[in-house]
């Protein structure tokens, strides 16, 4: 399962290199200033792929403060979608999908992915590698 | 690309797309959040850049507390400086700056009508009391419904979904005291935390003493559970439509060995005279009502303490008490204060009042003792000051 839930602009395909977690706490495991997470990788023009933000309502003023100076991913792609993502997402014009478990589990950390959306139906799109 | 004003209604559609089909008018929004300790330089981006396209609440909206008290905000270091950024934009885009987590005690509260709020404490009280239809929203969306005028329909806030799943019975032999009714609200919280578990709760006699005692056993309960609503028999409003469409799925019964045992292992009982000089006792949490702090002011009288008490309220509650080391701050709480740095300085040892501050303290100050008091100059007063809140008939 993928769906669009937000996108700023009109494009199709997005795509960058992976990186993932299980849960993100937006507040904490985030720096908006250099746009690394607290373990150092860094997710400046990447895909951020979690499951599930938690902790503190001001994560979503992280996301935007990210935004802002120039530091948001390509996309976030989350599985269970939370009130912190969207909000930040939106606010700060970061393209927000959600997929299934199935396709978090098949993302790997790293590698090259891209998401597809339905020429179609827009609020419909798929995860596929970089070919 | 598009600019803020732009995203803020294309919210609507990525809200939709999430699951939330209807949209509904609100009466008020609460913005928890504001203060500079919590949002940081971050929420003070997103605030400069709402004002700066013009962008202004549609509803009636109050916020809560911020970092510190108003005088302190003529400081001129950085916290100073950014908070009063905060509460001049705030003010600027339409918001009342009450700086409260009790804005509901200087509120009239409709029943079934919706607010969108993001105080935990506060949306548990009028859901819960008043019947409000509210949700425990982040801040930011809050900000948003402030601004939008009107907020998505969650799953809480249609009438079939606010039916009771838990029955729970109270076998109390008194009136509980604020501290015994945070503990149950503990209980009953981490017993069931998930959103749509809402209790109701039968008690065996007359519940709590004073409105002081329900919002501290709400605060708690809000604080272990996501459920936002709490129906109480004999006090919350419409509690008989809601006992007759109970849909019972587990029952718990609690009686006062189970809240005395709770109250043994984390409560110091004592008098404020016997507390040394390097000790902090902290009260309000969620605010004081007005006729609390009076009541406890006037109970401390000349009391001769070594202790430092603070008393946290909002500002149209304020007094000025004539005693030395009691505090009546207003504007601020605690936990998102700036004065909870210079604690050391102070004293080696917090005493609260309150489970909700308790759980707080415990993950933020690491190397300081916290301890729950049941003071008895605080809880006679608090549980004498009006008589106690007895049940309507049930």
């Amino acid at each position: 399962m993928c769906r669009v839930i937000y996108m700023d602009d009109s494009r199709y395909r997005i795509c960058g290199r992976a990186v993932k977690l299980s849960y993100i706490t937006l507040l904490g495991d985030l720096d908006p200033e250099t746009g690394t997470l607290s373990d150092g990788r860094s997710i400046r023009d990447r895909v951020l792929v979690y499951i599930q933000a938690v902790g503190s309502t001001v994560g979503s003023y992280v996301l935007y403060a990210l935004a802002k100076r120039g530091n948001k991913p390509r996309a976030v792609l989350c599985v269970e979608l939370d009130h912190l993502t969207l909000v930040g997402c939106v606010l700060g014009g970061i393209d927000l999908f959600q997929i299934g478990k199935e396709e978090y589990d098949r993302v790997v950390e790293g590698s090259e992915i891209c998401v597809e959306v339905d020429k179609i139906n827009r609020e419909e799109c798929h995860i596929a590698g970089d070919e | 690309m598009c600019d803020l004003k732009e995203r803020i209604k294309k919210l609507k559609d990525a809200l939709r797309r999430a699951g939330y089909e209807d949209f509904v008018k609100i009466e008020t929004a609460h913005i928890s959040g504001i203060s500079y300790i919590n949002v940081g330089d971050a929420g003070i981006e997103l605030l400069r850049d709402l004002h700066r396209e013009g962008l202004r609440t549609r509803t009636f909206t109050t916020c809560n507390p911020a970092c510190m008290c108003i005088e302190d905000l003529e400081r001129d270091d950085i916290e100073a400086r950014k908070q009063r950024e905060i509460v001049h934009i705030l003010k600027k885009i339409g918001v009342s700056t009450w700086l409260t987590c009790i804005p509901y005690e200087h509120l009239k509260i409709r029943q079934q009508r919706y607010y969108a709020w993001s105080e935990s404490s506060a949306v548990a009280f009028i859901s819960s009391i008043y019947d409000a239809y509210t949700d425990k929203l982040p801040g930011p969306l809050s900000l948003i419904s402030a601004l939008t005028g009107e907020m998505p329909k969650t799953e809480i806030l249609e009438e079939e979904n606010r039916y009771p799943r838990v029955l729970v019975e109270v076998i109390n032999d008194r009136c509980l005291n604020t501290v015994e009714a945070g503990v149950l609200g503990m209980i009953i919280g981490s017993q069931y935390r998930r959103k749509m578990d809402i209790p109701y709760v039968r008690f065996r006699r007359a519940p709590f003493r004073t409105i002081e005692a329900v919002k501290s056993f709400l605060a708690s309960f809000a604080t272990y559970s996501n459920c936002p609503l709490v129906i109480i028999e004999g006090l919350s409003t419409n509690y008989e439509k809601y006992r007759s469409r109970m849909v019972r799925e587990c029952k718990l019964s609690i009686d006062m060995r189970d809240i005395d045992r709770e109250v043994r292992e984390l409560a110091t009982r004592c008098s404020l005279r016997e507390l040394g000089k390097r000790t902090l006792v902290v009260t309000g949490c969620p605010h004081l009502s007005a006729h609390a702090v009076r009541a406890l002011l006037s109970a401390l009288g000349n009391t001769r303490l070594e202790s430092n008490v603070w008393i946290f309220t909002s500002r149209f509650n304020k007094v000025v008490p004539a005693l030395s080391g009691v505090r009546v701050i207003c504007d601020t709480c605690l936990f998102v204060s700036s004065y909870i740095r210079s604690i050391r300085d102070l004293s080696d040892k917090i005493y609260t009042t309150s489970i909700k501050q308790y759980y707080y303290l415990t993950k933020r100050v690491k190397d300081l003792e916290v301890r729950i008091l049941i003071a008895k100059e605080i809880e006679e007063t608090l549980n004498n000051m009006s008589g106690a809140l007895f049940l309507r008939d049930v």
